[in-house]
């Protein structure tokens, strides 16, 4: 057997040196081939480290709880979140733990209410995530609610996510509440966008603008209700103050949809987007509540002011009467005794005449004052009527036409002529004044009507009650949008009828603040001088006086129409003819007591007496005058007294006679009707009532009427 | 083609021939790999051709036969690798069936460089199996040696037909398996 150094081909050495050989490269490519797959792995190991990382990143990063389940529900991957939801079973909420024993785990710590987690909660729960029956919530015992949205995956696994809706859920409430009492609410509510389109508006919003629904205002803009002036307000002043102070309120005139304007009270505030929510009241109805308490106010106020006043003038007018009384008196006696046509006569005649209209002037105040000494006689308005006419055409220019529309001739009242010329002659005085140069037509109409049809269509007020003599009477006065007013003054019965007097003209005219004052005492529009202002209250005075009622109209650059009503009377209705009581008033040396604590006035009284023919004792005091009755019982005829007089008035000076047996006639006198009226006197025995001031003429006629009704059988 | 194979291939040469033939083939062949296998790599299959091709020259053995024969050796290789896959299984056409489904579907996860034929199964009674063999490689002659090793795994005795399909360069064949009663 030859060795060589060198194995020889074909030799067994060789051939096991080439399999060695080709063994040992099988194995450094086996090494490097597994090097590389190695390095292969390393990379796709890292590449899957990565990836895996990134999808926990991603799910943690998720809002929702996520969790991974693979085809055996075991959990693959989950969340941090979804641990927060469930912070009771989270450290087994980690990869590895079937989800069996999660749901078991939720069950037992009581995790969840609803759906309730009776005994078949765990398989329900698992059949709900194998049929992925779309998301349902699940509320917990810590009050959260959470959205649930399970599916399977490609592997054959699960993905759950787990939502949490508490707040959503909550929100989505609260929308529902806020939306229902924004509803429900009596404001207007609206809100609207940057841009000033309106995003919602509320019930009583869209009914405030005379629409049904706050939906049919979505999109307009609220400019569209606002009148240009008030948009130019906002422009320029609102949306300074909103921008400084996020907030406005105030009054704004808004538009209904029909264009008719209303009074709001609103309140902007601004929202973080840059709209705005506004709330609205329509104060229409407060405004009105409110101007008519204030000018009732102001009626009371008024009332009140008047009566004052009118008990002021009605003192003043009685000492004044008084004063007036003896004045006329003697300076009549004068006329009397002067020389016929001599100056001094002319002089005292003169005295006389403007005594005579001091006293018309007395009567004007006290009328105002509703001290009446009104003569009550059946008055046919006609003739009244005509004879003031008469009067005024004689007066009046002859731009103006005086147009007489008496609807009927058969009219009457009770009351005293010469107040009602009077008042009609003050009421077309005033139109004429009212018209100016410029010419125009004054208007008188008569006509009777029903209380009930002008209550219920001229709104006349009513009278519900006997009237308060102490209740001043109200001046109600309604203003119309076009600059029309109405005053009334007093109020009318319904269940009577009434005699109704319109005087108008088509003059000036008068705004509501004049036509409210017109019937206090001293208030004019003329220059002064011209006037004394007392026309119109003492027109007030009358009528009131009257039981009647006074309705003005006016409408500044139309005119005015006064309408007078008085209540109607039958004629001959009032008692006694004119006939009977006045007669020749002449005395027939008969003795009169006359008792009056003014010396002046009982001078004059019964010098006048003494002029008739009558013997005139005079006592100035009721004390006196019943010591004197009381001396010599059968010296008086009759008795003339004044009734007020300090210690005893007249009318107890009266009644204490009566009750000592004295049957001659009693006048008494009075200058000062403090609810002293002939029923007064008739019950304390007195025969008579005259007020004062008396004319010697009236006295003396009285007196004998009195006398001779006694002594004729 | 996968190392396994290859090596398999040597280590049956080595045995049926002696470790002198095969070192000789291997030389002869002048393989790009020069014969250096190591199953975790792969390798071209023609090499098995080449192989197969000297080792009949050097033997004077058919080809066919040498690959028939080999085909047999693989089985019982291929079970020593993977016993899993004939674990619960009892019965050879049942077994063969899911060759395609169960097995190579697989090997192919284990293997994702591996190359595998497709095979498409039918039952004609119950003793006869028709298996379709498509492949990009010329291997239908492993299929006998395969389907025989896998027989005497259950015990069964089957008769093989062979029959190339166009274009009859061993890539496509259609099989006739008959049990064998008795
Ligand atoms: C435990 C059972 C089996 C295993 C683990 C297995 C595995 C393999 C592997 C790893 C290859 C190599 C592929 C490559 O390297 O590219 C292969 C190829 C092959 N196998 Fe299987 N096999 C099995 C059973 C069978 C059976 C029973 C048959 C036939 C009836 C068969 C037919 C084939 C054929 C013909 C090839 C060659 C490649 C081709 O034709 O393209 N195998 N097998």
């Amino acid at each position: 057997m030859t060795y060589s150094s060198t194995l020889e081909p074909g030799s067994n050495a060789d051939l096991y040196e080439r399999r060695y050989q080709r063994e040992r490269r099988a194995r450094l490519e086996a090494e490097r081939l597994l090097e590389l797959k190695a390095r292969e792995l390393d990379r796709a190991r890292n590449l899957a480290e990565a990836a895996l990382n990134t999808l926990q990143d991603a799910i943690d990063s998720l809002d929702e709880g996520f969790l991974l389940l693979d085809k055996d529900e075991v959990i693959l991957l989950v969340n941090q979140r979804y641990r927060e939801l469930y912070p009771e079973i989270a450290d087994i909420a980690v990869p590895g733990t079937p989800f069996v024993t999660l749901i078991e785990a939720v069950v037992a710590a009581g995790i969840i209410v609803d759906p309730p987690p009776d005994a078949d909660f765990v398989q329900h729960r698992l059949d709900r995530m194998r049929q992925a029956d779309g998301p349902w919530e699940q509320r917990l015992a810590n009050g959260r609610i959470l959205l649930i949205n399970e599916h399977p995956t490609a592997q054959g696994g699960y993905v759950s996510l787990h939502t949490d809706v508490t707040s959503l859920r909550h929100g989505e409430m609260q929308a529902r509440w806020l939306g229902a009492a924004m509803e429900a609410a009596i404001d207007g509510m609206v809100v609207a966008d940057a841009e000033g389109k309106i995003t919602y508006a509320n019930r009583a919003m869209a009914e405030m603008l005379g629409l049904q629904s706050g939906a049919q205002l979505i999109g307009l803009s609220s400019r569209d209700f606002y009148a240009p002036d008030e948009l130019a307000r906002y422009d320029q002043e609102i949306r300074k103050d909103i921008k400084i102070n996020g907030q406005w309120r105030g009054e704004a005139r808004a538009l209904r949809v029909t264009g008719e304007p209303f009074v709001t009270e609103v309140s902007l505030s601004r929202l973080d987007d840059g709209g705005i929510v506004a709330t609205i009241r329509d104060v229409t109805e407060r405004n009105q509540a409110l101007e008519q308490r204030t000018r009732l106010q102001e009626q009371l106020f008024r009332a009140q002011k008047m009566d004052a006043i009118g008990k002021l003038a009605g003192g003043i007018a009685h000492d004044f009467n008084n004063i007036l009384t003896s004045m006329l008196g003697y300076a009549s006696f004068l006329v009397e005794d002067l020389n016929e046509g001599s100056e001094l006569q002319g002089f005292a005649k003169q005295i006389v005449t403007s005594g005579n209209r001091a006293t018309k002037l007395v009567q004007q105040i006290l009328a105002f004052s509703r001290q009446n000494d009104e003569q009550a006689e059946t008055v046919p308005i006609a003739r009244a009527v005509d004879e003031t006419a008469d009067m005024l055409r004689s007066t009046l220019a002859k731009t103006i036409d005086l147009i007489i529309d008496q609807g009927t001739r058969d009219a009457f009242i009770t009351g005293d002529a010469t107040q009602l010329s009077q008042v009609l002659m003050n009421l077309c005085v005033n139109a004429r004044d009212a018209i100016g140069d410029g010419g125009g037509t004054i208007r008188i109409e008569t006509g009777t009507v029903e209380g009930r049809s002008v209550v219920d269509e001229h709104g006349a007020p009513q009278e519900t009650r006997s009237p308060d003599p102490g209740a001043a009477p109200a001046v109600l006065v309604h203003v119309d949008n076009d600059g029309s007013s109405i005053a009334w003054i007093g109020a009318l019965r319904t269940d009577r009828r009434y005699v109704r007097i319109a005087v108008s003209d088509n003059g000036s005219g008068m705004p509501p603040e004049v036509l409210s004052r017109i019937f206090d005492p001293f208030f004019t529009t003329k220059p002064i001088g011209s006037g004394t202002g007392l026309g119109l209250s003492a027109v007030h005075g009358i009528v009131t006086a009257h039981s009647g009622a006074l309705r003005v109209e006016s409408r500044p650059g139309y005119g005015t129409r006064f309408e007078l009503y008085f209540p109607a009377v039958e004629p001959g209705q009032t008692a006694g003819a004119e006939g009977d009581r006045f007669v020749e008033g002449r005395g027939a040396q008969e003795t009169v007591l006359v008792v009056d604590d003014e010396v002046d006035v009982g001078g004059m009284t019964s010098l006048a007496l003494k002029r008739l023919g009558f013997r005139v004792d005079h006592r100035i005091s009721g004390i006196e005058a019943l010591a004197a009755v009381r001396a010599a019982p059968q010296r008086y005829a009759a008795i003339i007294t004044d009734q007020i007089m300090p210690q005893m008035t007249g009318l107890e000076l009266t009644k204490t006679l009566r009750n000592e047996g004295f049957d001659r006639p009693i006048i008494v006198c009075t200058g000062y009707a403090e609810a002293i009226d002939e029923e007064l006197v008739a019950t304390n025995g007195g025969d008579y009532l005259l007020f004062k001031p008396v004319r010697p003429r009236t006295l003396g006629e009285t007196l004998r009427a009195l006398l001779d009704a006694r002594s004729s059988p | 083609m996968k190392g396994m194979v290859l090596r398999g291939l040597v280590e049956h040469m080595e045995s049926a021939f002696g470790l002198d033939v095969a070192d000789k083939v291997l030389l002869e062949a002048d393989l790009p790999s020069g014969g250096a296998y190591t199953t975790v790599g792969v390798y071209d299959h023609a090499e098995v051709l080449e192989i197969v091709t000297h080792l009949s020259r050097h033997t004077g053995v058919d080809g066919a036969v040498l690959v028939d024969s080999f085909g047999e050796f693989l089985f019982a290789m291929l079970v020593d690798a993977h016993p899993e896959f004939l674990e619960d299984q009892d019965d050879l056409f049942t077994f063969l069936e899911g060759i395609e489904d169960i097995i190579h579907v697989n090997v192919r996860r284990l293997y994702p460089e591996a190359e595998l034929p497709r095979f498409a199964c039918a039952r004609k009674g119950d003793d006869q199996l028709l298996m379709h063999y498509r492949s990009h490689r010329p291997f239908a002659g492993l299929v006998p040696g395969l389907i025989r090793g896998a027989s005497r795994h259950f015990g069964e005795v089957v008769d093989i037909g062979h029959e190339p399909l166009p274009p009859a360069d061993g890539t496509r064949a259609r099989f006739t398996l008959t049990r064998r009663s008795g």
